[in-house]
Parts: C-alpha cells; structure tokens; sequence
C-alpha cells in the first residue's frame, strides 16, 4: 500500500511539475500579454477574434514555432523548452501585436522580500534604473522606474506593482499623466504594459518589459547600485 | 516658573525635530494635497549617503519630469545636490544620457512619517511630507 501511495505521489508530483496557461487571442491582442512558464509547460492560444498566425521571433532560448492560420474559436498549443529567458511572439494579423512567455531559469530559492528595496540599474544604460519597495503588510512589490521614452526626446517615469511569488513578480505597469511640479492639477493614470522581474538573490535580477500601450518590448539585466546589511551574502539563500 | 516651561517647551521641540537618520526613512513620500507625485527616499548609512528619486511633472505642467537627488548623512537636515538627467532612451545604450545641475535643497525629517522638503532650482518651493506606505523598522529615537 505504501508503494503504491507512493507511486500515486510521484506520479501527482509529474502531472503538477508541467502547468498549462492559456492564453486568449483577441482581435488586436493577447490575454494575458506575459505569461510566466517552467521549461516543459504548454501554451495554449485560444482565438476569440480575426485570423492569426502565431509564431515566435528569434530568442536567446532558440525556442521556435509558427502556428496555422488560426480563425475563431481554434486554438494552437506548444510545449516550451527553454532553459529561462524570455520569447517574443506576434500574430500576422497586427505587427504591433506582441507577447512574450517568460520561461524560469534553473530553480532558484531566493524570495522577494524587503531585502530587495534598493536602487537598482543596468551598468550598460546608466543614467536610468529602478527602485524597488517590497511592503510586508500587503506582500506587495512596487517598483519606481525612472527612464526615458521610446523616442528618446523626454523623460518618462512609472510606478508598477503586484504581488511577487517565490524570485519572481510580473507587475502593472501604470504611467501617471498631466500633472505639474508640486501643485494639485489632477493626473490621470494610464497602464502602460507588464513588467516581470525576476531575482538571482537581491543584488542581481533580470526585468522584462511589454509595453502594449506603446507596442514595443525588451528585457535588461538590473543590478544593486549600493550594498545594504540585510543583502549580505551570509543574508542569501 | 515661565522660564522653567519655556526650557522644557523648547527641550520637547528639540527632541521632537531629532529623528535618526537611518533606513527606517526609505520608501516613498509625497505631499498628500498633490498626489501623483512624490519621492522615493533611501538612506544608505554604509556609503552615508541619501539617494531620492523625485517623480514629478514640469513647473509648467503636462510633462513627466524626474529628478535625482544626494546628500550626506553627516548634516541633519539633509542637504541635497539635485541632478537631472536627459536625452536618454528607455532600455538604450546607444543614446546615453547626460547629468546636468539642476538645483539644491534640503530634507528634514521630523517624525518617521513626516518630513520637509525644500528645493531650489528651475523653480523654488517646499512640500510638507509625509509617507505613503507604512514605515518598515523606524525608529524616532534621537541619534
């Protein structure tokens, strides 16, 4: 009995290991625009509107696949081996119209906490970064992106948040508008896309960004500007 | 007796004004009258020194604007070099930014949830602070 209670777990143990996540195909869009995979993990699209063609655009995974053309009510799945990055994809329909899967890199045991609220930026793009709050209260992370648009003609700022699992986050990424230095003129808030980070340990993490607002997506490294007690490497996992 | 009381007044406002510079401070601030704006404070004792990211609009208002500010840890209140950074693209390296001068100012703490700050720059003015978020581990005991 206790064999088979056994066997019975394993084999719960390798049904649960490979997840499946779907995602819904839109007329101009996806749903979700991230999603957040293990390498062996299927993806399912699911077309609601207009005729697609998926297929994935080169990656540091050397992940590819194109699927039919789908119509409404198809669907078209892959299974994802990476070994952790990010994938880009499009549909025909609409150049403009982007996801991404980020697949995990090796398991690691780093938990998001308060030990990551610092500064943080990528040594190849000084002059930007993040700053980084985890609240105990809520469990919820925020992140202060300070950065430039896309055109590279003015600054721009966001504040994204969401709830971190284990190393990683995947946070809304909201861009306040219209207001004016130190006065109450009303703002208002647009999202402006996903950004999912993902930590090494709290001085190093990765970020990728889908700005679907804007229709373009990235992904760069983030490291810790200044050292702090609580992220001692004898503080590390 | 008037004289006893005035010493004690002016003893309590001393202690009352005396907050540790210490991390306790970090998070982000902003005055609650203009929300939609603020800043990100994070004191680093191990480097002594302040960093604050101020998010904010144009003095003519419309556009995004952020700031950056420093300072040392040794005066209280803080004096801050205030920093602003353009012709950057997001995510870029093949467009770095340049740091220009913008102005001064100075922050001064006075509970751990409430602080003044002051600028000086392209314009001048100064917002009475106070935390968004709950405070992780500070303290108002006097250094």
């Amino acid at each position: 009995m206790k064999y088979v209670s056994f066997m019975f777990y394993l084999l719960l143990s390798h049904v649960t290991l490979a997840a499946n996540h779907q995602v819904i195909v839109h007329e101009n869009r996806f749903s979700p625009e991230v999603v957040n995979v293990q390498s062996g993990d299927t993806v399912q699209w699911v077309v609601t509107a207009g005729n697609h063609q998926i297929s994935a655009n080169a990656n540091n995974q050397a992940v590819a696949f194109t699927s039919p053309m789908l119509t409404p009510n198809s669907q078209f799945s892959f299974i994802v081996e990476g070994s952790g990055g990010e994938i880009y994809y499009q549909s025909t329909a609409d150049p403009n119209m982007q996801g991404a899967i980020v697949v995990a890199a090796e398991a690691n045991d780093f938990v998001i906490d308060e030990r990551i609220n610092a500064n943080y930026f990528n040594p190849d793009t000084p002059g930007q970064g993040m700053l980084f709050e985890y609240v105990p209260s809520s469990q919820l992370l925020i992140a202060y992106w300070f950065t430039y648009n896309q055109a590279g003609d003015s600054q721009q700022w966001f504040i994204a948040t969401g709830n971190p699992m284990g190393n990683r986050a995947t946070l809304t990424v909201a861009e306040p508008m219209g207001g004016k230095l130190n006065d109450p003129q009303t703002i208002h808030v647009a999202t402006w896309g996903e950004l999912t980070l993902v930590f090494d340990n709290c001085y190093q993490a990765t970020a990728y960004y889908n700005a679907s607002a804007e229709k373009h997506a990235g992904e760069f490294s983030l490291e810790r500007l200044y050292l702090a007690q609580s992220c001692e490497p004898e503080h590390l996992p | 007796m008037k004289t006893v009381l005035l010493m004690c007044n002016l003893i309590w406002l001393q202690s009352a004004a005396a907050v540790e510079l210490h991390p306790g401070l970090n998070g982000p601030w902003h005055q609650a009258e203009n929300p939609g704006q603020g800043l990100v404070l994070h004191l680093i004792p191990e480097n002594n020194q302040i960093f604050i990211a101020w998010f904010t609009y144009s003095a003519n208002g419309g556009e995004q604007m952020w700031l950056t500010a420093h300072g040392s840890l040794d005066n209280n209140p803080i004096q801050l070099t205030i920093y602003q950074s353009i012709n950057g693209r997001l995510n870029s390296n093949q467009q770095l930014p340049e740091q220009i001068l913008w102005g001064t100012g100075s922050i001064d703490f006075s509970s751990c949830s409430a602080a003044e700050f002051n600028y000086q720059g392209e314009v001048q003015g100064s917002m009475a602070l106070s935390r968004i978020t709950a405070p992780i581990s500070c303290s108002e005991a006097s250094p």
